[in-house]
């Protein structure tokens, strides 16, 4: 089982001011995570069980406070039947010396919000193998490192990982959850269409650390959890044709004019190889030798190889890995 | 960027202990492919890494990797201060008992039997202004970076470390005559199985490699890491060359912008146009890696015939906003 708990806070009392992306992001990533990507945009199968906890406008008395979300936290770390669990907090930050707070809608000072040390009790002290907790946070004052848990060591129980985006100046938009959610559609998922926690991390990082923002990736793993499977780029049953194509990761593939299709020399065989091949070459698993296009080297009769990648899906099909 | 490697291997062990078969064809292999990377303006390989390599010698009457030897190259590597990213390495025996894990040199006695995971996470963990990566083959390696005075589950790492290991606290790694199960999986990452559009290789695609390649059945590598940025440890030659995905500036001046395709586009159509052919290659490729998309239709192939447009892809115009920056 998979569970995650999910909130995003737009709405904050009047001397701060309100955010505008936190609910729309929190809404539109419980979305992707809580299916995986069928086939022709359609939903897929059940994936994470989203409990999602926004803030609103309209309602008079804060949705989110400090004792809801502890009380969330509770629930989602104190259990005994999952197996993976997600924690996203998409809101404003705030730090003194005591350490991080996550802000909650009924803040006061002294009182601002669930302290991270809380968080990371409850997450340590957690029976759940793989934990996965992502805070993406508007700073309220600069970021300064102190505290037990966010401070320059990471002390985490095995199975947990912690991605931290800090935003300090702009408040407009939410460029993390954007790519994140980027992320979840399969953006640059393996061939597999697979996306785990450092997909998410290598697709941001890069980027925001130019943009005022700091992230920081803290991972205690023996294991990547798939947080989302989308459609593989290349169907599993020709991805499997590469162990009947390459008898060895260095094997080369005779290639003549019967494969190409338009050549019309009648090899339905051999031209569905050839097909399949011109896949691989798009996803670069395969690539012509002394040509410079698949067509070339069947045109000429020379090979196509398998690439480094190739080689690595060769290696992961033998071991069943797939 | 000053990139420094130590590589140690460890075939020969005193009496007693069972010699290993790989361990120094491991290191040395990591060496290697570590102290090349690819350069896009020599479209070629220059220098990377500069790696020392430490390997036992049976020829040799005395040990050369002695628990002292093994200690003040470990120091020298963290304390190095003209480098910004340094790398360790370890192939040979690990042990562990009720005081933590060991590195076991091949002086090893009992009560002495290397050096301890304590010290060298104590020398990684006062290392300064560097990135640092520490990758263990080695029996039980799992437990580096954990706290043996406190509960042995947890790992306690300074920000800028990151470390992966074999197999974890409680398992056994694989040693053959061609080098330990997961090394080799380390190298053919290193060598590109894993790298990015970009191809970049960083800690985390090696392992991402290891991890998947290996089943609930064998080892399971683990990783701790506590970073702030991505080091990238080897570029091997990109799935697209930079001076081709830098050209999203000039099909799309504005990252909102949608570029129009037509059947000329289209190399089968036979309209004979060389430019727009070439043009529409680069998009195809650039379709295939997920930074443009066709507008209204699943193929590239289709947006051409049927003469639609296509865009950027959130990806894609993130790609711009850097190579905007950048370029």
């Amino acid at each position: 089982m998979k569970k995650a708990l999910i909130i995003g806070i737009d709405h904050y009392k009047a001397e701060i001011t309100n955010l505008n992306s936190c609910v729309s992001s929190a809404k539109s990533i419980s979305k992707l995570l809580s299916r995986n990507e069928g086939l022709n945009a359609t939903e897929g199968d059940l994936n994470f069980d989203c409990k999602v906890l926004t803030s609103s406008e309209k309602s008079d008395s804060p949705q989110i406070t400090r004792v809801a979300l502890k009380e969330n936290c509770k629930a989602l770390f104190e259990d005994e039947e999952a197996d993976i669990a997600l924690f996203y907090f998409s809101g404003y930050g705030f730090n003194d010396q005591l350490g991080v707070y996550l802000v909650t809608e009924d803040n006061e000072q002294y009182d601002e919000g669930v302290s991270l040390s809380d968080l990371m009790i409850y997450a340590n002290n957690s029976s759940i193998k793989e934990i996965n907790i992502i805070l993406d946070n508007h700073f309220i004052n600069e970021y300064q490192d102190k505290g037990v848990v966010e401070n320059q060591f990471a002390f985490l129980r095995k199975g947990i990982s912690i991605l931290s985006v800090k935003n300090y100046k702009n408040k407009k938009t939410n460029l993390f959850a954007e790519l994140m959610e980027t992320t979840l559609k399969g953006a640059n998922a393996d061939i597999l269409g697979h996306v785990t926690f450092i997909e998410i991390y290598e697709q941001t990082v890069d980027i925001l650390n130019g943009l005022n923002y700091s992230v920081t990736f803290k991972s205690n793993a023996s294991r990547l959890t798939v947080l989302r499977k989308t459609i593989p780029k290349i169907s599993y049953a020709n991805l499997s044709n590469i162990r009947s194509y390459f008898k060895s990761p260095h094997y080369r593939f005779s290639l003549d004019k019967e494969h190409i299709p338009s050549q019309k020399l009648g090899k339905i065989d051999k031209q569905k190889d050839y097909k399949n091949l011109q896949q691989m070459v798009k996803y670069g698993l395969v690539k012509p030798v002394n040509a410079d296009h698949l067509y070339y080297a069947a045109f000429n009769e020379k090979h196509c190889k398998l690439t480094q990648r190739g080689q690595q899906y060769w290696d992961l099909l033998e071991r069943k890995r797939i | 960027m000053v990139k420094k490697a130590l590589t140690i291997g460890i075939n020969h062990y005193s009496e007693g202990i069972a010699n290993m078969n790989g361990c120094i064809k491991d290191a040395e292999e990591i060496a290697k492919i570590l102290s090349t990377s690819y350069c896009e303006k020599k479209k070629g390989l220059e220098e990377n890494f500069s790696c020392k390599v430490l390997t036992s010698n049976a020829e040799l009457e005395k040990p050369t990797i002695t628990r002292k030897v093994l200690k003040e190259e470990i120091k020298l590597l963290f304390e190095d201060e003209s480098a910004e990213v340094v790398l360790f390495y370890f192939s040979g025996h690990g042990f562990e008992n009720s005081l933590g894990g060991f590195l076991v040199t091949q002086d090893s006695a009992s009560y002495d039997e290397g050096v301890s995971f304590n010290d060298l996470i104590m020398y990684a963990n006062n290392a300064k202004d560097k990135e640092v990566f520490i990758i263990l083959d080695c029996c039980r390696s799992g437990s580096l970076g954990h706290v043996a005075i406190a509960k042995n589950q947890f790992a306690n790492i300074r920000e800028g470390t990151s470390i992966m290991t074999a197999s974890n606290a409680r398992q056994e790694s694989w040693d053959t005559e061609s080098g330990g199960v997961f090394t080799q999986l380390i190298c053919n990452a290193l060598k590109g199985g894993s790298a990015d559009v970009f191809g970049n290789v960083t800690f985390y695609h090696l392992y991402r490699h290891a991890e998947s390649m290996l089943g609930a059945w064998e080892q399971r590598p683990t990783l701790k890491t506590n970073i702030k940025k991505s080091v990238v440890l080897r570029h091997i030659e990109p799935r697209i060359p930079l001076s081709e995905i830098s050209k999203i500036i000039d099909y799309f001046p504005n990252p909102d912008n949608k570029f129009q395709l037509d059947p000329a586009f289209e190399p089968t159509e036979n309209y004979e146009d060389g430019i727009k052919e070439s043009q529409f290659l680069e998009l195809q490729n650039m379709a295939n890696n997920g930074i443009v998309s066709p507008l209204d239709e699943v193929h590239m192939y289709y947006a051409a015939i049927r003469s639609k447009k296509c865009e950027l892809t959130p990806l894609g115009k993130k790609y711009w906003e850097i190579i905007k920056r950048e370029i």
